[in-house]
């Protein structure tokens, strides 16, 4: 029975084996993760944000327990283009398992100089994902607040990458739509969200603020409802596909994002606490399919009875 | 700095990887100094850690907490480990509920692991508050490994006498047990690292010369402390760290310690506490 229900699905041209992904942020470059499972069961492993040149990340303290979420400033930590392509591409490339790169730049030309260095690894990247979104610098998130920017962003790297572009928003903006429309009107392939919300904390024994960058990005469970709210509103407002991102704990919430229109999601803060929780979401969504005797996605995405 | 993953204890062609268990409580009770101790049924872990090595308990507490904490080891004896904690947050407080043959939620062994000293080294231990059971489970491995006693110095420092942990333990060692409080209430009077201090001192006023070897864990202002005092003696110094941890395996970035880099053009770069760590060389860290 069970071989019976397909996960896969389709983005521009690109199968993936089931909608589970890894958020980027939240699985590295893939190698800590493989200690606990095969990657090449997940539908996409994305990595953390690449750069044109390294970036040491922020000073800490980066992270801190809100109730049951959590707040992050890491600063883009990471190995730059070249070093990833070097270092972390070969180990990927082994590992038979969709891979999305995400990548960011102070500017248009940063971007677009990441997407042609990863056009020569095209053949093993199944897409590149913008992260238009991050709230914990000061380049990245303007692109997600300006539907001009954006749309310049994505025309601009659509012309020079040649792998599908997914475009990652932000949810810190007046109306999510209308930079999802920008997006895909400038040839976005995908459109993923959310990215984090801007969030703060203070140590009231130091009247310090709990992270170095003072405010970070909120994730997990408590943001899931706020995500849903803007996937169903971006499905409803785009036809290329939607990735919901945010606040996913198990299976149950990956089938609340389907209904309100996400045709994939990625697993973030919860890999944190479970390095396995998206293995375990793949057999309990299937579970859940055989018992409602569903035999593809297509009949949970956008089935929201709203 | 490379990982050490567990090295020593394993077959060459099958490396320890850290995995998820549910391990079962076998005791978990008051110890001396408020502290408590948990002895978990972990077969895994227990014959393959490492002293420094630590696990990531998920405790979940009524009204909140989404992350595991980590918890150092205090030793492995057979097919059980033992854990030393105090209780300060709602975590660790939550924790002390837990009775025999209740289970909880493990990914361990995380992290490396100590370098060895040289085989006639001054060994000094100094933990500060709970920093003890890293270094505890040190002195048990190096005497296990048939280093003398006399030449292992433990430096146990607490606020006062009432909340040194495990001082009774770490006697019966064998090894030299020195209790530092600092309301003078027992042993030397000051922090830990007064202590550390004094026996450095006499070490150089020695005239015969002899490496010393230092270890230490315990708050970061201590550790700041012992790593001045480490380079003002010029003597090798590793510190176990501590730090919020979201996910103790590597891949959220979030326990980052600077530390020295040359391989940068900053001259740093920020360092996983959890994967690189907790163990490292006191003279990489930069403190600030």
């Amino acid at each position: 029975m069970m071989e019976k229900i397909d996960l896969s699905l389709e983005i521009a041209g690109k199968e993936f084996k089931n909608p589970i992904w890894l958020a980027s942020g939240t699985c590295g470059y893939g190698e800590e993760l493989a200690d606990f499972f095969k990657l090449d069961q997940i539908g996409a492993i994305v990595t953390k944000t690449i750069t044109k040149e390294p970036r040491p990340g922020h000073p800490p303290p980066r992270v801190f327990e809100t109730g049951y979420g959590m707040l992050n400033a890491i600063g883009l930590q990471n190995v730059g283009v070249d070093e990833f392509i070097e270092s972390k591409l070969p180990f990927l490339e082994k590992q038979n398992a969709n891979l999305i790169v995400n990548i960011a730049g102070r500017s248009v030309e940063e971007y677009c100089s990441v997407c042609e260095k990863l056009n020569d690894a095209s053949q093993i990247i199944s897409a590149i994902e913008l992260n238009m979104s991050c709230p914990n610098v000061t380049d990245g998130l303007e692109f997600s607040k300006n539907p001009k920017l954006a749309e310049e962003l994505i025309k601009r790297t659509k012309s020079v990458a040649t792998c599908p572009i997914i475009a990652k928003l932000s949810p810190n903006v007046a109306d999510i739509s209308e930079i999802a429309v920008a997006s895909e009107q400038a040839g976005a392939d995908a459109i993923s969200l959310i990215n984090t919300l801007v969030g703060m904390a203070v140590d009231i024994e130091t009247f310090k603020p709990r992270l170095s960058n003072v405010t970070g990005g909120l994730s997990g469970p408590p943001i899931k409802p706020v995500a849903i709210a803007m996937v169903y509103k971006v499905y409803n407002s785009v036809s290329v596909p939607v990735i919901g991102i945010g606040g996913i704990m198990d299976y149950r919430d990956v089938i609340e994002f389907m209904l309100c229109g996400a045709s994939a999601v990625q697993i973030g803060t919860a890999n944190f606490i479970n390095p396995r929780i998206s293995i375990e979401i793949i057999e309990s969504l299937k579970r859940w399919m055989e018992s409602r005797d569903y035999r593809s996605l297509n009949d949970i995405v956008g089935k929201v009875r709203a | 700095m490379e990982r050490r993953r567990c090295p020593g204890k394993k077959a060459p062609d099958s490396p320890y990887m850290p995995d998820i268990y549910r391990l079962r409580i076998i005791s978990n009770s008051e110890a001396a100094g408020d502290a408590y101790l948990l002895t978990l049924h972990a077969p895994q872990i227990a014959r393959s850690c490492q002293p420094g090595n630590f696990v990531q308990l998920k405790i979940d507490f009524p009204g909140g907490g989404l992350w595991r904490r980590p918890f150092s080891i205090l030793d492995s004896d057979g097919d059980n480990i033992r854990i030393l904690y105090k209780a300060l947050g709602r975590g660790t407080s939550y924790l002390t509920c837990f009775t025999p043959d209740m289970e909880l939620n493990a990914i361990g062994a995380l992290g490396n692991s100590f370098s060895e000293p040289g085989r006639l080294d001054s060994i000094v231990l100094a933990g500060g508050g709970i920093g003890v059971p890293p270094l505890y489970f040190l002195a048990k491995d190096l005497l296990d490994k048939g280093y003398l006693p006399e030449n292992i110095h433990f430096f146990n420092g607490a606020a006062d006498a009432g909340a040194l942990v495990f001082l009774d333990e770490i006697a019966d060692l064998g090894v030299s047990t020195y209790a530092v409080t600092e309301d003078g209430s027992m042993g030397i009077k000051g922090f830990v690292t007064e202590g550390v201090m004094q026996f450095l001192m006499g070490v150089k006023k020695t005239p015969v010369k002899k490496d010393t070897s230092l270890y230490a864990c315990g708050p970061n202002p201590m550790l700041h402390v012992v790593s001045k005092l480490a380079e003002e003696y010029d003597i090798n110094c590793q510190l176990a760290l501590e730090s919020l941890m979201p996910c103790g395996f590597g891949i959220c970035m979030g326990c980052a310690v600077k530390v020295r880099d040359k391989n940068t053009t900053e001259g740093y770069s920020f360092r996983r506490v959890c994967h690189e760590g907790p163990i490292f060389n006191a003279r990489d860290i930069i403190w600030e």
